[in-house]
């Protein structure tokens, strides 16, 4: 491998894995924001998130260089095209954590109460936060085997977080039924568990990919 | 820190003695310091011929005519010298032992390994036998070949593999410490383990010696290049750094060549 074909592989590594990092911690904030009241840490999600779409089109810009200039094959050709579609999931994610932030912001500004949907929202959060950080983890991950774990772990959060989801709906429409007159709020709330929901389904997706980077095969997303 | 042309060619022409038509026409092209140019283009665009013209090679054979200038900086005075205009024979050694050329086939001398690099230190006047001893085996060190030579120094160049007796030809140019080193096609007749230790040489030694490496490989002029030109029936057609020749070129033909449509 070149001198500078690998300098070029690490440095798109590296700002996947930032920016990976940084979903993953504009996750944690918002998440902990709903826990505690704490507004400034959604705001500070946000503002940890505001610039992903350039930074995702800076690693496109390179990754399509890099196939340019380098013409990799075999695994580092699966490499180069794992970066480049995980980038695109991470931009997603970033997507619905922003979206996700600005909604809080709207319940805790609002004057319905979700003290009764609370709990099932906090293990939702929490399984979301999983399953996304065992995204973030196979990005760095070579060995096929610790893939296999994270991909059986990632599988487990994403089933939890459709499973609390249904029971959410479920209580979030009782909830309706109760207090009709806060029926928007309610609809709204659940508009964004349904977003936030994608979060582990796009988890799932990334460690396919960094799986398909190591091991091979054909991409099944 | 501003990258600095060390060698210019401006509007220059170049005919062969056989031919009426010029086979290079006014070409106009920078050699910027420590990087390395590659020349593209299809087989009979006049690559080969503008490589051999940087070091005055043709001159080995009479009746060819060059116009415009090739002007090659001196680091020491910092001004620019037209090598066009040198006419002792001399003068053109002294050219050849700043400008260095391998070639597509690996040229050894058929005599020992260590004799091949000293060749060209003796040539210089170095009789030193300690000096000429630890150029050599820096040249060789440097042109990543020492581990597999170090042992058989005394032994025939002839013996070594392809790819090992381009290396040596790469350390008996290295030796001479070339401010430029014109490669062409130096990994064709080369085997592929062989010529991904040929590049990662060359990607090495740009950090002492600019480079202008003529290939018909898309790939190695993409991977191991900074600057690209496409010549195209003996004109520059296209110039720039390589990722906008391969990714956004100017022109239809560049395009059509990179993409290997034609050529």
């Amino acid at each position: 491998m070149l001198g500078n074909y690998k300098k070029i592989l690490e440095k798109s590594r590296a700002r996947v894995q930032e920016l990976a990092l940084d979903v993953l911690k504009a996750s944690e904030d918002v998440f902990e924001a709903f826990k505690n009241g704490d507004i400034e840490k959604a705001n500070a999600a946000k503002e940890l998130l505001k610039d992903t779409h350039n930074r995702n089109n800076k690693i496109d810009n390179e990754i399509i260089k890099t196939l340019a200039l380098f013409s990799p094959e075999a695994k580092d050709l699966r490499v180069v095209i794992a970066y480049l579609k995980i980038t695109s999931e991470l931009t997603r994610i970033a997507d619905y954590i922003r979206s996700y932030a600005k909604s809080y912001k709207m319940q805790v500004s609002g004057e319905f109460d979700l003290d009764d949907l609370k709990q099932d929202t906090i293990s939702f959060q929490q399984s979301t936060l999983k399953s996304l950080k065992a995204a973030v983890e196979s990005i760095k991950v070579e060995s096929v085997d610790a893939l296999e774990t994270l991909y059986r772990k990632v599988n487990v959060e994403e089933s939890k977080c459709d499973d609390i989801l249904s029971i959410l709906e479920k209580n979030t429409l009782g909830q309706i039924c109760i207090n009709p007159e806060n029926a928007g709020d309610y609809v709204m709330f659940l508009q964004s568990m349904r977003k936030l929901e994608r979060v582990s389904d796009r988890s799932v997706t990334i460690v396919k990919l960094a799986y398909f980077a190591q091991k091979g095969g054909k991409l099944k997303l | 820190m501003a990258k600095q042309i060390i060698l210019d060619i401006k509007n220059f022409s170049f005919t062969y003695a056989s031919s009426q038509k010029p086979a290079l026409k006014e070409v106009n092209l920078p050699i910027y310091t420590n990087k390395i140019t590659a020349m593209i283009g299809p087989s009979g665009c006049g690559k080969s011929t503008l490589l051999r013209s940087l070091n005055r090679i043709h001159d080995l054979y009479p009746g060819n005519t060059y116009q415009g200038e090739v002007n090659l900086l001196n680091s020491k005075t910092d001004k620019y010298e037209d090598i066009l205009k040198l006419k002792k024979e001399n003068d053109l050694i002294k050219l050849r032992q700043r400008v260095g050329m391998i070639f597509q086939k690996p040229t050894p001398f058929p005599m020992s390994i260590f004799d091949n690099v000293a060749y060209g230190l003796k040539l210089q006047g170095i009789k030193d036998k300690t000096i000429i001893e630890e150029k050599v085996v820096n040249a060789l060190k440097g042109s990543a070949i020492w581990d597999e030579a170090k042992d058989r120094l005394k032994e025939s160049a002839m013996g070594l593999s392809g790819g090992q007796q381009q290396r040596l030809c790469i350390a008996r140019a290295v030796a001479l410490v070339p401010e430029i080193l014109l490669l062409d096609e130096p990994t064709s007749a080369l085997d592929p383990i062989s010529t991904g230790a040929i590049e990662e040489l060359v990607s090495e030694l740009k950090k002492d010696i600019s480079i202008v490496i003529v290939t018909h490989n898309m790939q190695q002029a993409s991977r191991l290049s900074d600057y690209t030109a496409f010549m195209y029936l003996g004109e520059m057609l296209e110039y720039n750094k390589t990722d906008k020749i391969f990714l956004n070129p100017k022109e239809k033909l560049t395009e059509d060549y990179v993409t290997g449509r034609f050529g």
